[in-house]
């Protein structure tokens, strides 16, 4: 492995992270509220609302059964209009986000759908109007499940943002495919990937000790 | 004596898709201001549906529910968060904030109703050092034990200071002993600040040793009221003599 290689896998790491978290974070923004909106729209959500409710969810689950690289692949014109390019990292942040959002929102439903409703009653009980339920009882009391969460969704872009790579998004994956595949580079391919295990890992280890350490259920918490 | 809950005619039906279940069928009950009135019965016979009628967590099919002077179901958005604020609740299962602190959980009703929080936090410290909680200001409900945390509960629904409280099966969950505590708490806070107390509960013990005046409700139907001494050495109805047979028994 030359220093040039070394070069091109530092750049490779820092386009990846940069790519997966500020693709995670554009995905909370849409998906976070997209969730909040399938969980009170339920048929024992705080605002019932079928319609509302099924309509989201298909559009969602239509997304989310794209499979990555048809959308990356679909959503060529889209990136260009917003990115000015579809070929990079900073392009690949367009589909990754598309693809992650209606994921997130999911995630985020099934969270918010796990606060017990005798805490939402308590909160309507004293007279809480629904917004202030939402934001100052269900997310807080949701926040562990949300951080575990988080922790999954980032994962996962991780994964496509690799994917991403194979057509021309940068990062970790395009230098595993164009060193490791097309030059038969096997060291460097291996130490991609590597790199990428490493990611994940640390990730999810923090994630967790986060989403423990600010979860208060235990008789211990502090 | 001024009435402060009136329920007239009111009726609710569960349906399910093969299933209709009267929960509460023209139920008549007036509560006047500064009593404690228990409302008992077996499981399923609508105990919870009735009291949650009072703060509109659920609307019946007909009638009407009176409170404060209020039709409840009548008001706007605003009017019923404004009402709901001078209605107490503690619940079975306390349904306190587990990620919050007891400081925190306390001054929750406050800082939705737009109390500063400044504010808010000192009226909660206020409140948990009447409850003998001064020194759990900081901990979480995970902490505590069962009869702490419905003292929580109580400070928390005392804390937009209510001119009603409603119980619902709020000793069920503690033993005899903290059962017992609660209840005095409560008819301390009935005496001291007024507060009419409405105490749902399937144990007799709990009714007698609170209340003065009781209904029975059997099958969605109020079928006796009157004062306890009277309903329960002389009952006129099956539901009450049944009632009566279990007593001393967890139901």
């Amino acid at each position: 492995m030359t220093d040039l290689i070394w070069q091109e896998i530092g750049k490779g790491l820092w386009d990846t992270l940069y790519v997966s978290v500020l693709s995670t974070l554009l995905a909370y923004a849409v998906g976070l509220p997209l969730g909040v909106v399938l969980a009170i729209t339920d048929k024992n959500g705080l605002k019932k609302n079928l319609i509302v409710n099924k309509t989201l969810g298909i559009i969602i689950n239509i997304l989310r059964s794209v499979p990555f690289l048809i959308l990356f692949v679909l959503v060529i014109p889209f990136t260009r209009l917003v990115a000015g390019t579809s070929i990079g990292a900073t392009a690949s942040i367009v589909p990754l986000t598309i693809a992650a959002a209606p994921f997130i929102a999911r995630l985020t439903e099934t969270s918010l759908k796990e606060v017990d409703g005798g805490v939402i009653e308590a909160a309507l009980a004293c007279g809480t109007p629904t917004a202030k339920i939402i934001y100052k009882a269900v997310i807080p009391e949701a926040l562990p499940s949300l951080l575990s969460n988080s922790v999954i969704a980032f994962v996962t872009v991780v994964g496509y943002s690799a994917m991403a790579g194979f057509c021309g998004g940068g990062g970790l994956g395009q230098i595993a495919i164009k060193y490791g595949y097309y030059n038969n580079n096997q060291t460097v391919m291996f130490v991609s990937v590597a790199v990428i295990v490493v990611i994940v890992q640390l990730f999810q280890e923090g994630g967790l000790w986060l989403a423990r350490f600010k979860d208060k259920r235990r008789k211990n918490s502090k | 004596m001024e009435e402060i809950i009136k329920l007239s005619g009111v009726n609710k039906l569960y349906k399910s898709k093969n299933d209709e279940v009267c929960a509460l069928s023209d139920v008549n009950l007036t509560v006047y201001r500064g009593e404690i009135v228990g409302v008992i019965g077996f499981s399923g016979a609508g105990k919870s549906t009735l009291v949650r009628c009072i703060n509109a967590l659920e609307t019946p099919d007909s009638g009407n529910v009176t409170v404060l002077g209020k039709n409840v179901n009548g008001l706007k958005t605003a009017d019923l968060l404004k009402l709901r604020r001078k209605i107490g609740m503690i619940f079975q299962g306390f349904n306190l904030l587990q990620q919050k602190t007891v400081l925190k959980n306390v001054a929750f009703p406050l800082e939705v109703a737009g109390v500063k929080r400044k504010d808010a936090a000192k009226k909660a410290e206020e409140l948990l050092k009447e409850m003998g909680l001064g020194d759990k200001l900081k901990a979480y409900p995970a902490q505590l034990s069962g009869g702490q945390k419905q003292r929580v509960a109580i400070a928390r629904a005392l804390a937009n200071d209510p001119e009603i409280l409603l119980c619902d099966e709020a000793t069920s969950a503690l033993d005899a002993e903290t059962s017992a505590q609660i209840l005095k708490l409560l008819k301390s806070i009935n005496e001291t600040r007024g507060i009419t107390v409405v105490i749902i509960a399937h144990q007799l013990s709990v009714i007698k040793n609170a209340c003065a005046r009781v209904a029975v409700i059997d099958g969605g139907k109020l079928c006796e009221t009157g004062a306890v001494e009277e309903v329960f050495s002389n009952p006129q109805t099956a539901a009450t003599k049944r009632l009566l047979a279990f007593e001393g028994e967890d139901l």
